[in-house]
């Protein structure tokens, strides 16, 4: 088994990584409304929000499986890919799985180890969905109602997956990684520092175990992890942003095409003032082809990678990363453009010009 | 050319204008101001009498000057009695707010929106979530003011350039003084204590302007920043640290020099990147705070009663008892006397050189005073809507109000309905609370309002 069926790429990471060393993250939930600290208000709204985001019930494996196949891609739309993530999660209910390697070769099932990390990977990046929805200052309580669900709903669904692996981990080095990948992802909101604190222990201890087992499995996606955990980490909390970099390094070696990889290292240069190497990445990401990677990434990345040549002074190279997420958004209107509005008193909206600031052009 | 020499014609003649129309006018005790802003000419004063106004004002006229009259312990009292969001707004260019007691507003206690040349002097701010907040603004002077109980900052200095802030007082404030996304700003002579963090420079990502730098933090007090910080959950506020002197977040070129900072319980200055608060990057902002320099300092009692993540950060590095801490990846930073100053993550710093002082800086602002460009009723829609409808909307969920989609819907083709609901609102919904009336911001801005409200906004 060298890679994970599906094409895990990990942008969860980049929005986990952000913040290791932020202030409680559930704390960016809820609204200025003093009702909020009253928990039965907002038991009350969860419920709500728990009936009104509820999926249409999908029975037996297959009509479950093909839900799944027709909507965990769609990263634009949290309410189909969600319903899509949990018709694949319960569908793993059905399938079951040996206990150890030989086992499964016996009983011809190691497709159904590929299946529980290919849905638990959807999982993963659902997190990284959801973690996209949260408004950086303040969230109204109907949705951060609904986020906090739907977050809870993810974290069960991954359990019980990494439940039913967990045998496996020792002798599935992919396994290993998507479990630090759940213990990164799924702290990122709605979860208390010192439990956020712990899973990222958790998770470097499952990196360097997996770096030092198959440095190539999933792409280099421990590589990616660490490499970012190591370069947004304080020296003297145990960061070495040159290490970091040099896992960074190998994650895009093995994986030029993933433009998340890119982000990532092309920042974790910036920060070293190696802006060189930076630019020299940023070229090579121009050159990545869009119809690799999933649409709302393309987008993201995009935007992402435009900024940072701004900041880097080189126009030029921002307005071809615009113009391609221009294209892209042109041809696949479904997919979020991430214009924020005004929020708390003030927004993005420039109130001379009535621009987006944010916008590239 | 032609047009400077075009603008300064204008400003000439409006200041001259101005000068020979000038009228003191005042307003009787407990009177509605608003009726006198409305009559007042550019270059007028407005004196209020002491008394109880419990209304908001907004001027939105150049070279206006309102002060509260005061009679020992008799102010001109405003009064928001926490249901109104704003006590004295002003987009007037060259506007000064002075001596005015402002109590009990839910959003700004006084408020400059784009306007250059502004003096904010004397007020006494109580329990707003911004006390004093001057925005996009160039060129202004803050300067013996008290504030106190702001859910954010007590003098928040937001997008604007070239401004002083003397001699105020800071206390029981989320933050106490706050340059953010501001370019060229001097804080002297203050006395900040009993905040959760006493001064913050910050850079936000999100915001239109994207940069902040050039800032001197002088000969100020700050000490005791230990209160428990108390801003609703869901603002940025929430994520400052307590327990902290000075904090420096994302911005270049900052200076802390002479001061005293004392028995902050987290540290006495922490200077960290922008990811720090957990805030989503913003793909123009350089994150990092380069070059700060932290010179001539006295530092006693800091960092013994550590809290929050970051003293938990300290604590697992094995520090206390710290004077200044360094996290992220900041470059060309110095610190003088770095033996005689408790420190954690300044390894690569440098050695201050004493030529780098800034001691000698008596103002940030503009000689002669910044230019006065005059809006666009669109301009002022945008401004008044960012200002003061966003205090209880949002565009697409419910906070205090209902979400601005929701209006859209409600008042398509219909803006002078909206109007006439935002001058006089009656109840209509039992699970929102009644909004208050927003007459006095007057036709020409209602107007612009509605307009951009329903024409322009969009996701």
């Amino acid at each position: 088994m060298s890679r994970s069926p599906r094409h895990l790429k990990g942008t969860l990471l980049s929005t986990a990584l952000t913040c290791l060393i932020s202030l409680p993250a559930f704390a960016q939930t809820g609204s200025v409304l003093s009702d909020l600290e009253n928990p039965e208000f907002l038991a009350k709204k969860r419920a709500e929000a728990a009936e009104f985001i509820k999926c249409d019930p999908i029975d037996g494996f297959d009509a479950r499986m093909a839900a799944y196949e027709a909507g965990a891609t769609a990263k634009w739309d949290r309410a189909s890919m969600g319903c899509a993530v949990q018709a694949g999660s319960q569908a793993l209910d059905e399938m079951s799985l040996p206990t150890n390697l030989i086992w499964a070769f016996v009983t011809f099932r190691v497709d159904n180890i590929e299946k529980h990390l290919e849905v638990l990977g959807a999982n993963l990046e659902y997190f990284d969905v959801l973690a996209n929805s949260y408004a950086d200052h303040y969230e109204g309580i109907e949705k951060s109602s609904e986020l906090y669900v739907r977050w809870q709903d993810t974290r069960a669904q991954s359990e019980a997956i990494l439940a039913k692996i967990d045998p496996i981990i020792p002798k599935v080095t992919e396994a290993r990684i998507l479990r630090a990948a759940y213990n990164l992802a799924s702290t990122v909101k709605e979860t208390p520092p010192e439990e956020a604190n712990a899973a990222m222990k958790s998770a470097i201890e499952d990196l360097e175990i997996a770096i030092a087992e198959k440095p190539e499995a999933l792409d280099g996606l421990s590589q990616l992890m660490l490499g970012q955990v190591l370069v947004a980490l304080p020296p003297f909390l145990g960061g070495d942003a040159l290490r970091g970099i040099e896992l960074l390094e190998q994650a895009n070696e093995l994986n030029p095409n993933d433009l998340t990889v890119h982000r990532a290292l092309v920042e974790a240069y910036m920060g070293e003032r190696e802006d060189e190497k930076a630019i020299a990445l940023l070229q090579a990401a121009l050159e990545v082809d869009p119809a690799l990677e999933n649409g709302q990434d393309y987008v993201d990345d995009t935007k992402h990678l435009g900024g940072l040549a701004l900041r880097l002074d080189q126009g030029d190279m921002a307005t071809q990363f615009n113009d391609k997420r221009n294209e892209r958004l042109a041809s696949n209107p479904e997919l979020l453009t991430r214009k924020a509005i005004a929020s708390f008193g003030h927004g993005e909206e420039n109130p001379f010009t009535g621009k987006d600031s944010s916008d590239l052009n | 050319m032609t047009t400077k020499l075009a603008l300064s014609s204008i400003l000439c003649t409006t200041i001259l204008g101005s000068a020979a129309y000038a009228a003191d006018i005042t307003v009787p005790s407990g009177d509605e101001i608003q009726k006198y802003v409305d009559q007042a000419q550019p270059g007028d004063t407005i004196l209020v009498e002491p008394g109880v106004y419990k209304q908001s004002v907004y001027i939105d006229k150049p070279n206006i000057t309102i002060r509260g009259l005061r009679d020992g312990d008799n102010w001109a009292v405003m009064d928001g009695e926490l249901i109104r969001n704003d006590g004295i707004i002003t987009s007037g260019h060259s506007s000064t707010i002075d001596g005015f007691f402002v109590k009990a507003y839910k959003g700004n206690g006084i408020m400059t929106q784009g306007a250059n040349n502004f003096t904010i002097s004397n007020n006494y701010v109580e329990g707003a979530f911004y006390g004093i907040f001057p925005q996009y603004g160039i060129n202004g002077l803050i300067t013996g003011n008290t504030v106190s109980g702001a859910e954010d900052a007590g003098v928040y200095v937001g997008m604007s350039d070239n401004v002083d802030v003397f001699e105020n007082i800071a206390f029981g404030n989320v933050m106490g003084l706050e340059f953010e996304n501001t370019r060229n700003g001097l804080m002297a002579n203050n006395h900040v204590y009993g905040n959760s963090a006493g001064i913050t420079l910050t850079l936000i990502p999100g915001l239109p302007v994207k940069d902040a730098n050039n800032l001197v933090i002088r000969d100020n007090l700050i000490e005791d920043n230990n209160i428990e910080n108390f801003a609703p959950a869901s603002s940025i506020a929430s994520q400052v640290p307590r327990g902290i002197g000075i904090g420096i977040v994302g911005p270049d070129k900052t200076t802390i020099e002479n001061n005293e900072i004392k028995n902050n319980g987290t540290a006495g200055i922490l200077v960290a990147d922008q990811t720090l608060f957990g805030m989503s990057t913003d793909p123009k902002n350089d994150p990092y705070s380069d070059e700060a320099i932290i010179m001539a300092n006295t530092f006693s009692g800091n960092g013994e009663d550590m809290t929050g993540i970051l003293g938990d950060l300290i604590k697992q590095a094995g520090a206390s008892g710290l004077d200044v801490v360094a996290l992220g990846k900041g470059r060309g930073s110095c610190l003088a006397n770095p033996d005689e100053v408790a420190s954690l993550g300044t390894d690569r710093w440098e050695t201050c050189d004493p030529s780098l002082s800034a001691a000698e800086m008596k103002t940030a602002m503009i000689p002669g005073g910044a230019e006065e460009p005059v809006y666009t009723a669109e301009q002022k829609g945008r401004l008044t809507y960012l200002a003061v409808c966003t205090g209880c909307h949002t565009y697409d969920s419910v906070l205090h109000g209902p979400s601005m989609q929701s209006i859209q819907a409600l008042y398509k083709d219909n803006a002078d309905g909206m109007i006439e609901y935002i001058s006089e609102p009656v109840r209509k919904r039992e699970d929102f609370p009644e909004m208050p009336p927003q007459a006095y911001l007057g036709e020409e801005n209602l107007n612009a309002i509605a307009d951009y409200i329903l024409n322009e906004l969009g996701g």
